[in-house]
């Protein structure tokens, strides 16, 4: 009866498989995460393909409110940080470590460009009263919803370093981020309208703000199947644009493990993980853009 | 480590295949480029981006040097995917009767009733 | 700590660190599946209790002491509770995660860290469950639209704490999947793997794909509920079916995640306590899968009568008699196993038998609701609430109280009160048929579920339903208590394998260490060769 090779790689403590069963290990426990993602996306796909079916005229009128060209620029942007992604597997693979930790920067950075444009046509939208609620929701305004993504990214940020702590076993510091992340997760609600309006405030000293401080259903004359193409075409890209803020989290985890100078060509699963992640973001935009905003 | 070091050569390949390919979907739909495939439409651009889908799996996440179970693991879910809209377009569309999705009212005339009541 | 420091005599992964703070910070999948065992069976006493309740209601015709609306609430506590904070997380949370390592040789799961946070998600997912108790739902288990979307009870909370449970469900699963693909010992090829451990990864491979689509449609639900969307409300344009569709897409799937480990556990049993090898093990083996992915292809035939077309509905009904087979093959196998067998009647083959016995009754009756024409007089009458409690009760449930009993020697080192245990049984199988068994004649004679009242014709029945149930909940009390105080104080210790069973778990200690196994073992044959001669005897 043989006993285990001690591990000589791996997270720092001794782990109890091997190294290379633990670098297939924990990408096909990736791709099965992966799949998962697949599925949930797939509902909304369904619910998608079912509506544009039943009101196929509607879906045509609604869809060319979409800007095409934002859409494009987001699907150059995705596949270029997924291009950027693979070299920095290739970079880890090799221990260059500060390669890893550009391809994962400017990967954020790309994810961030995202983020912006993305927010830039759904406010569009609101303006042309194409907001997916008959009620009206008065608290979706440009500053807040603005703070509402910093404090997303100060999160992701947050857990991205509690997990670079949790991957050395260090627990006290694990404990501390992931305290953090959620506290600023938990205050969100009730510090975004104080911020948003000091925000305002400040800026509005000196520029003039918006008109449409009131976003609401605005649709006249166009029937409940055009709204419901708004929300599901909100609901699909906004879960998108979650996904990509987890995405950069995550690489921006592998940058900071980079950081410490963690890869090797021993060692590199970190990087490889997460560009899976990273490049499943870009698929899935990959199949949005054509469906949401190409086709009839 | 016993794994397959990737040359970085074959990404920019890809990365220009996916540029021509995003530049192809454009130009292949009737919103923003020349083609006009009708009822195909939706087709083709979902063959294209399967094709653009499939360079990235395969080469950026590196499917082609992954072993069998990890591919059942990517093809079973598209499979179910696949099945679970099946399931729902041999239902509606064959329906008899009124019991289908309906356009129905104009929404400005849906006046500000809260049916919805505490959250 | 060391893969193979020697472990001190007598000390197991019981004792060797104590202290609660060591307990709640334990990725020691054993500890876990002991965690999850506290939880799940504190949760099936609070559902349970919902169950009594409506069963002492419904005792007579009228009102004895709820409300119509009141009886609303307990029937939707009684399934949400036992359904997603018991049943579903359920065998694979307490015995997969302790069996699972054990029978494959391995020191723990894949992800030990990942496999601590699923508990805790879980925990997460209870407690908000729990929360959502002050404004109790109304709506059913099922949610559905568009009733689900108006009613002003707490439905964003108890569809949030589905889907932070539905989470835990998912890591579980991945977590399980890779651990059966990596960490098998030398030897232990897919063909020498228990059946419990084919069982355990059918149903991972259910957890995890299946459950982010009931995610999904709880998320929106949710969605629709705030912002009115249209998706689901027909009064917006929307199909009330589609969110049946996608509901059923995951809640079909997850009836085979409840059984499927309990076939697992019965085909562990049955061998070791018929002396004979499992009658078609490879058949046993790929029907596991078979149903796994059968399941997904069924799950309309809960909307017959829901206004889905007539040929869907007629593909559905044939699908579903085919998911029978492979079922039937299991059963098949397990009676061929006892067929011409040395059968010991210990508590643990009184369950097996008793849960090949109920699971018939599930199956064929499920073959009722499966054919069209019945089924359209049958849905929404109380033959659909016998059969799926003879199916996930007389079978899960019974399942899981077998395996409890059979591994318990190796789960604490000691033995239970074999005497106790069966009388307990016998409380537990004639509660249990006496309870559901009138629920068909129920349902025949046209009583619909989910009434708080009833027409005096039914009354009978009723009765003797409510008093099956006491004597069911009077037994599950017996048996947990038997097992809690044997535990505590039970005397008798527990050798390494009494029952002389032939898997790898039964190498390890009772209790076993730590780290399950102090050299990594190594196997040359399937675990069910009993009966065949080895050299040197034993076996």
């Amino acid at each position: 009866m043989s006993s285990h090779a001690a591990v000589t790689s791996g997270p720092p403590e001794a782990h109890h498989w091997d190294p290379q069963t633990a670098y297939s290990g924990a990408k096909l426990g990736m791709w099965l995460f992966l799949a998962t993602e697949i599925l949930l996306f797939g509902v909304l796909f369904t619910c998608f393909a079912l509506y544009r079916w039943a009101f196929p005229a509607e879906f045509h009128e609604a869809s060319g409110h979409l800007k095409i060209s934002a859409g494009a620029i987001n699907t150059a942007v995705l596949i270029f940080s997924s291009y950027l992604v693979a070299l920095g597997v290739g970079a880890a693979q090799r221990g260059d470590n500060e390669k890893v930790k550009k391809m994962t920067l400017i990967s954020v950075v790309c994810g961030l460009l995202f983020l912006v444009i993305k927010s830039y046509e759904y406010f569009g939208k609101f303006s042309e009263g194409l907001f997916p609620a008959t009620h009206g929701a008065d608290w979706v305004l440009y500053f807040p919803a603005l703070v509402l993504g910093v404090f997303l990214l100060i999160a992701a940020a947050l857990t991205a370093f509690a997990f670079a702590a949790f991957h050395y076993h260090e627990y006290s510091k694990f404990y501390k981020y992931l305290g953090g992340a959620i506290v600023v997760m938990v205050l969100f609600p009730f510090l975004v309208s104080p911020l948003a309006d000091l925000l305002s405030s400040i800026i509005g000293s000196v520029a003039t703000l918006p008109e449409h401080t009131h976003y609401a259903w605005r649709g006249d004359g166009l029937t409940q199947s055009y709204k419901m193409y708004f929300g599901l075409y909100y609901a699909m890209t906004g879960l998108h644009a979650l996904h990509v803020i987890l995405g950069m989290g995550i690489l921006f985890w592998v940058y900071l493990l980079a950081r410490r100078n963690r890869f090797s060509s021993e060692y590199f699963t970190p990087m490889e993980i997460g560009g899976l992640y990273w490049h499943l973001v870009d698929l899935i935009w990959i199949y949005l853009f054509p469906l949401l905003y190409l086709i009839d | 480590m016993a794994h397959d070091t990737h040359d970085d050569g074959i990404y920019l390949k890809i990365l220009v295949a996916l540029g021509v390919l995003t530049v192809i979907t454009v130009l292949a739909s009737s919103k923003a480029g020349f083609a006009d495939f009708g009822t195909w439409s939706l087709a083709v651009a979902m063959i294209i981006a399967s094709v653009k889908a499939g360079l990235v799996a395969v080469h950026f996440m590196h499917l082609k040097t992954e072993r069998l179970d990890t591919w059942i693991y990517v093809i079973f879910p598209v499979v179910l995917l696949v099945l679970m809209m099946a399931g729902v377009f041999i239902d509606n569309p064959f329906r008899t009767g009124t019991g289908q999705p309906d356009p129905g009212v104009e929404v400005a005339a849906v006046e500000k009733h809260d049916n919805h009541g505490h959250h | 700590m060391s893969a193979h420091a020697a472990t001190a005599e007598g000390e197991n992964y019981l004792n060797w660190q104590k202290g609660i703070w060591s307990w709640i910070t334990s990725t020691d999948h054993k500890r876990i599946g002991l965690m999850y065992l506290f939880s799940l069976v504190t949760f099936f006493i609070i559902g349970g209790m919902a169950a009594l309740v409506m069963r002492l209601e419904l005792a007579q015709p009228g009102a004895q002491f709820l409300d119509p609306n009141q009886y609303n609430v307990m029937f939707t506590l009684h399934g949400a509770i036992m359904i997603f904070l018991f049943i579903v997380p359920g065998i694979p949370a307490v015995l997969g995660n302790f069996l699972l390592p054990l029978m494959i040789g391995a020191q723990d799961v894949a992800f030990p860290r990942l496999n601590l946070m699923s508990y805790y998600v879980y925990l997460l997912g209870a407690v908000m469950a729990l929360i959502a108790l002050l404004n109790p739902i109304d709506t059913g288990w099922t949610f559905y639209a568009p009733y689900s979307m108006q009613t002003a009870t707490g439905v964003t909370l108890m569809t949030a704490a589905a889907f932070v449970l539905g989470f835990s469900s998912i890591l579980t699963g991945l977590n399980f999947i890779v651990t059966v693909h990596k960490l098998r010992c030398p030897g232990m090829t897919w063909h020498r793997m228990p059946v419990f451990v084919w069982a355990t990864y059918a149903t991972a491979v259910i957890q995890t794909l299946a459950t982010p689509v009931v995610g999904m449609t709880l998320v929106l639900l949710l969605v629709e509920r705030y912002f009115g969307i249209g998706v689901f409300d027909p009064k917006l344009g929307g199909d009330p079916v589609l969110f049946e569709h996608l509901f059923w897409f995951y809640s079909h799937p997850v009836v085979y995640i409840m059984v499927l480990p309990a076939f697992g556990i019965v085909g562990e049993i049955i061998p070791v306590f018929s002396r004979k090898p499992l009658f078609g093990y490879h058949m046993v083996c790929y029907a596991t899968l078979g149903i796994a992915v059968v399941g997904f292809l069924v799950w309309a035939h809960h909307m017959f009568v829901a206004g889905i077309s007539d040929g869907s509905a007629m593909y559905f009904s044939i699908i579903t008699f085919g998911v029978a087979i492979p079922t039937a093959i299991k059963v098949f196998n397990w009676v061929s196993t006892m067929y011409k067998g040395s059968i010991s009647l210990t508590t643990p083959m009184l369950y097996a038998m008793a849960f090949v016995f109920l699971f018939m009754i599930a199956g064929t009756t499920g073959i009722y609701l499966a054919t069209l024409a019945v089924d359209v007089f049958y849905h929404d009458t109380y033959f659909v609430v016998a059969h799926f409690h003879y199916t996930i009760q007389g079978g899960a449930v019974i399942g899981l109280i077998a395996g409890l009993h059979f591994w318990f020697p190796k789960i604490t080192g000691k033995m239970y009160n074999e005497h106790v245990s069966k009388v307990a049984f016998l409380l537990v199988f004639v509660g249990f048929n006496l309870t559901f068994l009138p629920q068909f004649v129920l349902g025949m004679e046209g009583m619909p579920r989910r009434y708080f009242d009833y027409l005096p014709q039914f009354a009978p029945m009723h009765e003797l339903s409510t008093i099956g149930a006491f004597i069911n909940g009077f037994g599950y009390t017996f048996a947990l208590v038997n097992l809690l105080w044997s535990w505590a104080f039970g005397k008798r210790k527990a050798e390494k394998n009494p029952y002389d069973s032939l898997s790898l778990e039964w190498k390890c200690d009772s209790p076993p260490i730590h780290l399950n196994f102090e050299t990594v073992p190594t196997v040359d044959d399937y675990p069910y060769a009993y009966g065949t001669p080895v050299e040197g005897g034993g076996h």
